[in-house]
């Protein structure tokens, strides 16, 4: 009984599926501690780029505050305003950490370690952008969505509500799928753009070149072969291949070329 | 490579615009959406009959626990990054009509299966219903995504293969570079 070996792709997914599955359950216990640089560097950018609505950001383990400066009004409360203050986890937008981590370690390339730290550290300024994106969209909410209590135009407004649907929706995930093509776009070239050299339901390799001068044989015609000289028959007989000066392909049996390994 | 990231840039942020859309979300986002609890609720009373559908959501007629299915849960976000980046692959026209049909179906169809495991999992568990909510099944739709995506790219270079078999120059050289 013969068993067909797997494709390298299906391999890939399998494992991709096994390593997330496992790697999303340590990160979900560990991500207060992954995810740390993640408030801080939303809470640089948040002092940065909305000082008039941020007074102060706490940050602790597992949690980031933020104070906002502008009073909110308070629905049913007779005009009214209050200090409010918005809780985030930093690591809410985090997960894409254990995604990138598992198509790294399924794909199986040499130099996973650098290429973690490198995804570890490139994946924050993405998930920053994300818990960014979710603290302004609260105030906003807080706000009622009045660009005049916010003291913003309303096209920034309608910016921060878009900024809010991608970073909550789409960056967390997407973004480390591409870091990891990036980073590992050697899997990309060899199993996927390339994949079809190895798979022997399709046409075989490409003829290697015969030295000049040697005696090649040829075999009786393959099904290919006869496919493409029609009727003809071939000579089963030892022929001489003159030595060649152009880089076109000698012309040699394909026969001879289906039965070389297939290239690893 | 820089060609096929900034056009998929561009068509994801585009796409994505679109789908915010007052009038998208209207017309097509939430009667979409709609139909995929019908969906749900018509494959899960094959072997439930307590499940049923009211709009957007899929509930259990029992224990009154039910799901609703919100943006970034009705799959039309992990199609448009699915669909972007067959766009901006440098491709036959008539291969990416394929892709793109094929690929909406594959993602669809996990996110029938997502939906209706969350509705098992939150009656079974809450924190184990949020776990799979919020992060696990995120990625996996993500994951989804990618391997049509790379199918699809495969599929592509299989068809473009000469039959004396020489290598050809494949159409994803212009990314692998």
């Amino acid at each position: 009984m013969r068993f067909r070996r797997p494709s390298v792709l299906l391999v890939f997914v399998a494992s991709a599926l096994a390593w997330m599955i496992a790697l999303t359950l340590v990160w979900s216990k560990l991500s207060p501690w992954t995810s740390y640089p993640v408030a801080t560097l939303s809470r640089v950018a948040l002092q940065q780029g909305a000082p008039m609505w941020v007074r102060k950001v706490d940050q602790r383990v597992g949690v980031m505050e933020v104070e906002a400066a502008i009073a909110m009004p308070v629905p049913d409360a007779g005009g009214r305003r209050a200090d409010i203050v918005v809780e985030v986890d930093p690591g809410r937008y985090a997960y894409g950490l254990p995604i990138f981590l598992a198509l790294l370690l399924a794909a199986r390339t040499r130099g996973r370690g650098w290429r973690a730290a490198a995804g570890y550290l490139l994946l924050l300024p993405a998930q920053a952008f994300s818990v960014t994106m979710f603290v302004l969209i609260q105030m906003v909410l807080y706000a009622q969505t009045d660009a005049r209590i916010l003291n913003v135009a309303q096209w920034q407004l309608e910016a921060i509500v878009y900024g809010y649907q991608i970073g909550s929706l789409v960056v967390p995930t997407l973004v480390p799928i591409m870091l990891w093509l990036w980073l590992d776009r050697r899997f990309f070239r060899e199993v996927v753009v390339s994949g079809w050299r190895r798979d022997p339901r399709v046409a075989p390799q490409a003829p290697a070149p015969a030295p000049a001068g040697v005696f090649v044989p040829i075999d009786a015609p393959s099904d290919h072969q006869k496919g493409a000289a029609g009727s003809q028959r071939a000579e089963p007989a030892a022929v001489s291949v003159p030595p060649r000066v152009s880089s076109a392909r000698p012309e040699v049996s394909s026969s001879a070329a289906a039965g070389l390994p297939p290239r690893h | 490579m820089l060609r096929f990231f900034l056009l998929f840039l561009v068509l994801q942020l585009s796409l994505f615009g679109i789908n915010m859309l007052n009038w998208v979300q209207q017309h097509f986002v939430l009667p979409w959406t709609a139909l995929l609890a019908r969906v749900c609720a018509g494959l899960v009373t094959w072997f439930d009959s307590s499940a049923a559908a009211a709009g957007k959501v899929l509930w259990n007629t029992q224990t009154g626990f039910g799901v609703s299915i919100e943006p970034g849960c009705n799959g039309i976000e992990a199609c448009i990054v699915l669909f972007a980046a067959i766009m901006a692959f440098p491709e036959r026209w008539q291969h990416k009509l394929t892709g793109l049909v094929a690929g909406f179906l594959a993602v669809q169809a996990l996110n029938v299966v997502r939906v209706i495991s969350l509705f098992y999992l939150g009656q079974w568990s809450t924190s184990v219903f949020n776990f799979a909510h919020e992060y696990l099944w995120q990625g996996l739709i993500m994951l989804d995504v990618l391997v049509v995506w790379l199918l699809w790219v495969r599929a592509g270079n299989k068809a473009s293969a000469p039959p004396d078999g020489q290598p050809p120059m494949p159409p994803g050289s212009a990314v692998a570079a």
